[in-house]
C-alpha cells in the first residue's frame, strides 16, 4: 500500500468543524424525532453495542484487491483528528451513529482513483472493516465490488464514501450474501454515502441475505447537473432475520436524475423495514427521481413495513414513488404448474426471478447464484 | 384408443356453476374443435382440463389414459401429458425463457425417472423451434413472454407444446389476437405437432382457425354441455347461421 500525503483537495463537505461542535450536534441530533424515526424498527442501542464490543484495534482493512491507477494512504493515529477537523454536514443530521463509529475507528482507507484501472477495485470485509473513502477523478471510470470473506465474524460494521467528481462513472455491486443460519445473533451494520458531481453516474447493485439484525443505510447525493443515480437492491431476508433499509436520495442540483429498484423477500417470522426517501431540493428544476420498493411475502408470517416519501421543494419535476407488499401471483405459479413444474420449484423460481428484475450485470452473477440456493431452502419443503 | 373421457362433468367457478353435464371422448389422433358463444364454458373446460386451482369439480368424471384425474394437481397433469396453451399467457419477468423450458423439462423427467435432459440439446431445440415459428431465438433469453406481442405469446405457447410433447394439447383460443399470417404460422406449429399418439383440442371462436387445421369433430357448447356435434361442415354452418337456432 503506497504511503501518500494528506489529500490536498479535501472535499468541501469534509472540511471546518471543531470537535467539540461535532459533540454538541452529535447529542443534538441523537435527541431528534428524526433519528428516532429512523431506528424505529431497529433497536439503535442495542446495535452500537454490539458493535462495540468489538475492540477498535480488531479493525482490519478490506482493500485486498487495488488495481493500476489507484492510490491509496491510510490515515492512522490522527484519525479522531482527522475527524473533528471535518464537515460531515448532513451525516450529523442523517446518521449520527455513524460518526460515532467512525470517532472511534482506528483508521481510515483513503482511495484516490486518478486514472481509470484495468480491473474492478475489491473491497473484502471480514468484521469490522476500516471505514473508507473512495474519490474517483474527472472523467473516470471504477468498478468496485464489495463483498464479505469466507470467514464471517458475529459483527460486522462497513461504512464506505465514495465521492465522484465531474462526468466520473462507477458500477458498485455491494454483496452480502454470507448468511450464516448457525450463526446467532450476528449484527451487520453497513452506512454508503455517495456524493455526485456534474455528470456524474453512479450504479448500485446491493445484494444481501440477512443477518439477525442487518441495518443499511445508503445517502445519495445527486449534487451536480446531469448527475444520475440508479440503485437496484435485491434482498432475501431468511427465517427470523432482520433487515431495516433506510435510503435517501437527494437532488441538490438542477436536471440531475435517479432510479431506485429496491426488492425484498421476507422468510418465516422475518422482519423487513424500507424507508425510502427522495428528497429534491430548492432550485432543482428538471429533476426526475424514481423509487420502487416491492416486497414479497413466501411464508405464512412476515413482518414487513414499507414507507416510501417524496419531499420536494422545485415545481419543476418529475416524480414517483411507490411500494408494494404481496405473496407470489397466483396466475404465475398456475402458469409453471402447467407446465409441469411442481409448486416448490415455481416457488423458488418466481421468488429468485422477483430478486432477479431488481438487479443485473456481471458484477451481480454470484449474487443471483446465492439467491437461488437460498430460495430453494427458503420455500422448499 | 382413448385419450380423454369426459362423462357428465358439472363445474363450477366461484360458486357458479359453468359445466352443467359435459360429456366428450377424444381418441388418439383426432383433433376436436370446441366452439360456442361467450359464457358457454369453453375456457372453463380447459382449466378444468388443466387442473387450475378454483375450477371446482362437482361431479361427473375425466379420465385421461384410463385415469381418473380428479384428485391430481396441475403440476402432475402437465408432466402425465396435459398440455394447456393459454389464451392470455402470462408475463413472468426475471425468469428467462429457456431457463423456464429447461425447468419444465427437468420437471418431466424427473418425474417420469428418466434422465435429466441435456442443457445444450435444449437451447439447440428451442432455438430451431423458434425459428420455425417465425419467433426471434434471441426472445428466449428474455424474460417468460416479457414485452412480447400477442402473436409472439401465442407462437410461445406453441412452442412449449412442441417441446413437451403432451399427448393431449388443449388450445384455448390460441387463434385471438393472431393475424393472418401468424395464425398461419400457429396453425403449421399444431398441424406439425398432430401425430397420431396424440390428440388436440381446440378451443375457438371462428372458423378461420379451421381453414388452417382441419378438425376430426366440431362440437357446440352451449350453456355448459355440448349441443351440437360434427365434422367440418358444422363450422362452416356455425359461420353462416351464428348459434342461436342451437340454443
Amino acid at each position: 500500500m503506497a504511503d501518500l500525503e494528506a489529500p490536498v483537495n479535501t472535499p468541501a463537505w469534509l472540511s471546518g468543524k471543531s470537535y467539540d461542535e461535532l459533540q454538541t450536534a452529535l447529542a443534538r441530533a441523537q435527541q431528534s424525532q428524526a433519528h428516532k424515526e429512523r431506528w424505529k424498527y431497529t433497536k439503535v442501542d442495542k446495535l452500537l453495542a454490539g458493535l462495540s464490543r468489538q475492540d477498535a484495534s480488531n479493525q482490519s482493512s478490506c482493500l485486498v484487491d487495488i488495481p493500476g491507477g489507484i492510490q491509496v494512504q491510510r490515515l492512522t493515529d490522527a484519525t479522531q483528528n482527522f475527524l473533528s477537523s471535518t464537515d460531515f454536514g448532513s451525516l450529523i443530521e442523517d446518521a449520527p451513529e455513524v460518526v460515532n463509529l467512525l470517532l472511534q475507528a482506528g483508521a481510515i482507507d483513503y482511495i484516490y482513483v486518478t486514472k481509470t484501472p484495468d480491473a474492478c477495485l475489491v473491497l473484502e470485509h471480514t468484521g469490522q472493516s476500516l471505514p473508507v473513502f473512495i474519490r474517483v477523478a474527472e472523467n473516470v471510470d471504477l468498478k468496485i465490488l464489495e463483498q464479505q470473506a469466507d470467514t464471517l465474524s458475529k459483527s460486522h460494521q462497513h461504512c464506505l464514501w465514495l465521492q465522484q467528481e465531474a462526468s466520473s462513472r462507477v458500477i458498485h455491486a455491494r454483496n452480502n450474501l454470507g448468511w450464516d443460519q448457525e450463526q446467532d445473533g450476528q449484527i451487520l451494520f453497513r452506512h454508503l454515502q455517495v456524493h455526485l458531481a456534474r455528470d456524474a453516474v453512479y450504479t448500485l447493485q446491493n445484494h444481501s441475505v440477512g443477518a439477525a439484525t442487518h441495518r443499511q443505510n445508503i445517502h445519495i447525493n445527486c449534487a451536480g447537473p446531469g448527475a444520475h443515480a440508479q440503485l437496484l437492491s435485491a434482498s432475501l431476508v431468511p427465517e427470523k432475520a432482520h433487515l431495516d433499509q433506510q435510503i435517501t436520495v437527494q437532488h441538490t442540483a438542477p436536471h440531475s436524475t435517479s432510479r431506485q429498484t429496491v426488492h425484498n423477500i421476507a422468510g418465516q417470522a422475518a422482519n423487513v423495514t424500507f424507508n425510502g426517501r427522495i428528497h429534491i431540493h430548492a432550485h432543482c428544476p428538471g429533476v426526475q427521481a424514481h423509487l420502487s420498493n416491492k416486497n414479497l411475502g413466501v411464508a405464512q408470517q412476515a413482518n414487513i413495513n414499507t414507507k416510501p416519501e417524496l419531499e420536494i421543494y422545485t415545481d419543476d419535476v418529475q416524480c414517483s414513488h411507490g411500494a408494494t407488499v404481496g405473496q407470489l401471483d397466483e396466475n404465475h405459479l398456475f402458469y409453471c404448474a402447467s407446465r409441469g413444474i411442481n409448486p416448490d420449484l415455481a416457488k423458488q423460481l418466481l421468488s429468485t426471478a422477483f430478486l432477479n428484475t431488481a438487479s443485473q450485470g456481471a458484477l451481480a452473477e454470484t449474487a443471483m447464484a446465492t439467491f437461488a440456493h437460498l430460495s430453494e431452502r427458503m420455500v422448499g419443503p | 384408443m382413448s385419450i380423454l373421457n369426459i362423462s357428465n362433468l358439472h363445474a363450477e367457478v366461484a360458486g357458479q356453476p359453468i359445466l352443467k353435464g359435459l360429456s366428450l371422448q377424444v381418441n388418439a389422433g383426432e383433433v376436436h374443435a370446441i366452439m360456442g358463444p361467450n359464457g358457454s364454458g369453453k375456457s372453463t373446460l380447459a382449466n378444468v382440463l388443466a387442473g387450475r386451482p378454483g375450477y371446482q369439480v362437482t361431479s361427473g368424471s375425466v379420465t385421461f389414459q384410463d385415469m381418473d384425474i380428479a384428485d391430481q394437481e396441475a403440476h402432475e397433469r402437465a408432466v402425465a401429458g396435459i398440455f394447456l396453451a393459454f389464451q392470455y399467457p402470462v408475463e413472468i419477468p426475471g425468469v428467462s425463457n429457456m431457463e423456464f423450458l429447461k425447468a419444465a423439462l427437468e420437471s418431466h423427467a424427473h418425474a417420469k425417472g428418466g434422465n435429466q435432459p441435456n442443457a445444450a440439446g435444449i437451447i439447440k431445440q428451442a432455438r430451431e423451434l423458434a425459428k420455425s415459428l417465425d419467433l426471434n431465438p434471441e426472445f428466449l433469453k428474455r424474460g417468460v413472454n416479457e414485452g412480447f406481442s400477442g402473436g409472439e405469446k401465442k407462437r410461445n405457447e406453441i412452442l412449449q407444446m412442441l417441446l413437451l410433447e403432451p399427448t393431449l394439447a388443449v388450445l384455448d383460443e390460441t387463434d385471438s389476437g393472431l393475424d393472418i399470417d401468424a395464425l398461419q404460422v400457429v396453425a403449421n406449429g399444431v398441424n406439425k405437432f398432430r401425430s397420431q399418439d396424440n390428440a388436440v383440442i381446440l378451443v375457438t371462436h371462428y372458423q378461420r382457425l379451421l381453414d388452417h387445421i382441419q378438425p376430426d369433430f366440431v362440437h357446440v357448447l352451449a350453456d355448459g354441455k355440448i349441443v351440437q356435434s360434427g365434422d367440418k361442415t358444422l363450422a362452416l354452418e356455425l359461420e353462416e347461421k351464428g348459434y342461436a337456432w342451437l340454443t
